[in-house]
C-alpha cells in the first residue's frame, strides 16, 4: 500500500467516526456527547433513562445502519466483480426481491390461512435468506449456460418482475394488519432492529466479511476473466459458490431486518474505485465497507432531520442520495470500469 | 537427457464429441511451436485443454513427466501459463498490477510480495520496455503494448511452458514481427517452450522451429517439411 492509499483510508475512517458520533446525537431526545462517551466507557457507567434509551433504541439503530452499510456494499462489490458489470447489485439482479418474496410469503401468506401472522424474526431471517438464495441459484444456473452478462441482468430484472407479481397476489389475499406491516417493511427501517438482533447479526456479518476478505487475491484474478483465473491457480467454481452464498446470506439478513435498501451496493463500491483508483480487492473491500457505512449513517441522520419522529423510510432516502450517482456512472463511464 | 517437456497420449478434445482424432504430440524445452489451421478446427480448444481450463474427453497430458490432469490447480499454474487472445475485462488495472498478478501462484493468501517477487516484476518490466508505462491503466495503452504486458505477465509466472491463443490477432504487421522476435528470444535465453496459435503463417514459419498443423488430425512439421510437402495448399483452400 502506498502513502496516498493510507491517507485516504485515514480520511474516510475519520469521516465515518464523525458521522457515527453525529448519528448518536440525532434523535427524538437530546443526548449529550458526554453521555455517549459514558455509554462506551466501561469504567464509568451511565444509568437511568438515557442508558436505556441508548441501549434499546439508539445503539441498535446505529449498528443496524453500520451493519447494513457494510453488508450491502460488500454484496454489491462482489456482484460487480463476478458479473464484470458496473451496474450489478443484489437489488438489480432480483436477489433482494427474492428476500422480499420470502418475507411476503411468511407475513402475508400465513395471514391468508391463520388468524395471526408469524412475526418471529428467526423465521423471517431464514425465509428471507432462502428467497434470496433461490434467486441467486437461478441466476447462477443461467450464468453457467449463458456467458453474456447482459442477458443475465435482463433475467434478473424479469425475476424481480415475476416476484413483484406474486407479492401483489399475496397482498390481495392478505388481511389489513399483515398488509400494513408488509408495506411498512418494504419502506425500509433501521428502528425495528433490537439489541438482541444486533448481537445475532454482528457476528454473522463480520465472519462473512472476513471470509470474503480472505479470498481477495482470487477476486483480483477473477476480474480479468474466469479462464485467466483458472490458469493462475484459482478454483473458480469454489470462489463463485462462496461469493453467491455470502451475498445471499448478507442481502437476505439485511433485507429481512431493515427492508429492501436500494443503491448502497452500487454507490459505495463505485465511490471506492473512484477515490482509490484501484481494482485491488484488498483495498476495495475495506474501503467500500467504510464508504457504505458513511452512506447509511448519512441516510439515517437525514431521516431524523426530515421527520421529527424518525420513521421516514430509509429506502426513499438512499434512493434519492443514490440515483444521481448511478446517472453519473452511466454518463461518465463510456468505458466500463469495474 | 530427456528434453521432452510436454507430451499428449491419445488425447481427445472437445465438449461432448471429439473434434479431432486422438492427439499424440510432444514438445521439448526451448521449442517455439506455432499451431496453424482453419477457423473452428480446434486450436483454441486444444490450448484450453492443455492449460487446464477445459477437461479433455479422454487421454493423458504429461508435463515434465507429471500427469498434468491429476495435479492441483495451483501446481498446474506453476507449470503452464496462458495468454488469452484478449482479457474479458481490464477494469482500472495498471500495467504494473497486471504483471504483478503473475506472481500470485507463489504468494500467500494476502498476496504479500517478497523482495524476490518484486525483483522479478521489475526485471520483466525492464525487459519488455514497460517501465515507463507501468502506472498506465490497461485501457490507456495500445493493443501492441497490452499484448506485450500480457506476455510479460506470463513470464512473471515463471513457468517452463507458455501458451498464447492468437497473440497476433489485433496487431499490425510490424508489431507482429516484433512480438515473434521477443518470443524467440524467450525460448533461446530462458529455455522456455512457447506454443501459440496463429493465422500469420508467413511469420510463424519464419520464427518457429516447429509447426503443428491442425486439420482432421494433428501433425507436427518442421519448417522445411511444410514447404516440401505442400501442406499449405490444402490449408489455404487452393485447388490444384
Amino acid at each position: 500500500m502506498n502513502k496516498k492509499t493510507i491517507i485516504l483510508f485515514f480520511l474516510i475512517i475519520i469521516i465515518s467516526i464523525i458521522l457515527f458520533v453525529l448519528d448518536f446525537n440525532t434523535g427524538n431526545s437530546e443526548i449529550s456527547f458526554k453521555e455517549i462517551f459514558q455509554f462506551f466507557n466501561i469504567f464509568d457507567t451511565l444509568e437511568g433513562n438515557h442508558y436505556l434509551l441508548i441501549k434499546e433504541f439508539r445503539f441498535p439503530r446505529i449498528f443496524a445502519a453500520i451493519l447494513s452499510g457494510a453488508a450491502l456494499s460488500v454484496s454489491g462489490l462482489l456482484m460487480q466483480t463476478i458479473f464484470r458489470n458496473p451496474l450489478a447489485d443484489p437489488s438489480i439482479l432480483g436477489i433482494s426481491s427474492g428476500a422480499s418474496l420470502g418475507v411476503a410469503i411468511v407475513v402475508l401468506g400465513t395471514s391468508a390461512f391463520f388468524e395471526n401472522s408469524i412475526n418471529s424474526n428467526t423465521v423471517l431471517l431464514i425465509s428471507g435468506a432462502i428467497g434470496a438464495g433461490l434467486v441467486l441459484f437461478l441466476i447462477l444456473a443461467v450464468s453457467a449456460r449463458i456467458k453474456d452478462m447482459l442477458s443475465i441482468l435482463i433475467i434478473g430484472i424479469l425475476i424481480s418482475g415475476v416476484i413483484s407479481a406474486v407479492v401483489s397476489i399475496l397482498q390481495y389475499f392478505a388481511n389489513d394488519i399483515s398488509l400494513k406491516s408488509y408495506i411498512i417493511w418494504t419502506m425500509g427501517s433501521l428502528v425495528s432492529v433490537s439489541f438482541k438482533d444486533i448481537c445475532l447479526l454482528f457476528p454473522i456479518i463480520s465472519i462473512l466479511i472476513i471470509i470474503i476478505f480472505s479470498i481477495s487475491k482470487s477476486l483480483n484474478l477473477i476480474l480479468p476473466g474466469e479462464n485467466f483465473a483458472t490458469t493462475m491457480g484459482v478454483n473458480v467454481q469454489i470462489i463463485k459458490i462462496s461469493i453467491f452464498s455470502v451475498v445471499s446470506i448478507l442481502t437476505g439478513a439485511i433485507t429481512v431486518y431493515c427492508g429492501p435498501i436500494a443503491f448502497i451496493g452500487i454507490v459505495a463500491p463505485h465511490i471506492a474505485r473512484w477515490i482509490f483508483n484501484s481494482s485491488n480487492h484488498f483495498i476495495l473491500i475495506p474501503s467500500s465497507i467504510i464508504i457504505g457505512i458513511c452512506f447509511m449513517l448519512c441516510g439515517d441522520i437525514l431521516t431524523h432531520i426530515i421527520s421529527a419522529n424518525g420513521i421516514m423510510p430509509i429506502n426513499a432516502i438512499t434512493s434519492i442520495l443514490g440515483t444521481p450517482f448511478i446517472i453519473w456512472i452511466v454518463i461518465k463511464n463510456k468505458r466500463t470500469i469495474v | 537427457m530427456n528434453n521432452i517437456i510436454l507430451e499428449t497420449k491419445n488425447l481427445l478434445i472437445g465438449y461432448k464429441n471429439p473434434i479431432l482424432a486422438e492427439i499424440n504430440i510432444c514438445a521439448s524445452r526451448s521449442d517455439f511451436i506455432s499451431i496453424i489451421g482453419r477457423n473452428g478446427v480446434g486450436k483454441s480448444t486444444f490450448l484450453n485443454t492443455i492449460s487446464g481450463i477445459q477437461k479433455p474427453i479422454s487421454g493423458k497430458i504429461f508435463v515434465e513427466n507429471k500427469d498434468f490432469l491429476k495435479l492441483r490447480i495451483k501446481e498446474k499454474s506453476q507449470l503452464i501459463s496462458f495468454v488469452p487472445s484478449r482479457l474479458e475485462f481490464f477494469s482500472n488495472l495498471s500495467v504494473y498490477d497486471l504483471i504483478a498478478l503473475g506472481r500470485s501462484p507463489y504468494t500467500n493468501i494476502l498476496d504479500k510480495k517478497t523482495e524476490i517477487d518484486k525483483k522479478i516484476i521489475s526485471e520483466v518490466l525492464e525487459n519488455f520496455n514497460l517501465t515507463n508505462l507501468k502506472n498506465k491503466a490497461l485501457y490507456e495503452i495500445s493493443d501492441g503494448e497490452r499484448q506485450r504486458a500480457m506476455i510479460g505477465r506470463a513470464i512473471t509466472q515463471q513457468t517452463p511452458i507458455i501458451l498464447l491463443d492468437e497473440p497476433t490477432a489485433f496487431l499490425d504487421y510490424y508489431t507482429k514481427q516484433k512480438l515473434f522476435v521477443d518470443l524467440l528470444h524467450l525460448t533461446k535465453d530462458k529455455n522456455i517452450c512457447v506454443i501459440l496459435s496463429t493465422h500469420d503463417i508467413d511469420i510463424a514459419l519464419k520464427y518457429s522451429n516447429k509447426v503443428w498443423l491442425f486439420s482432421e488430425k494433428v501433425e507436427a512439421y518442421t519448417e522445411e517439411e511444410i514447404i516440401q510437402k505442400n501442406v499449405l495448399y490444402e490449408l489455404m483452400g487452393y485447388i490444384n
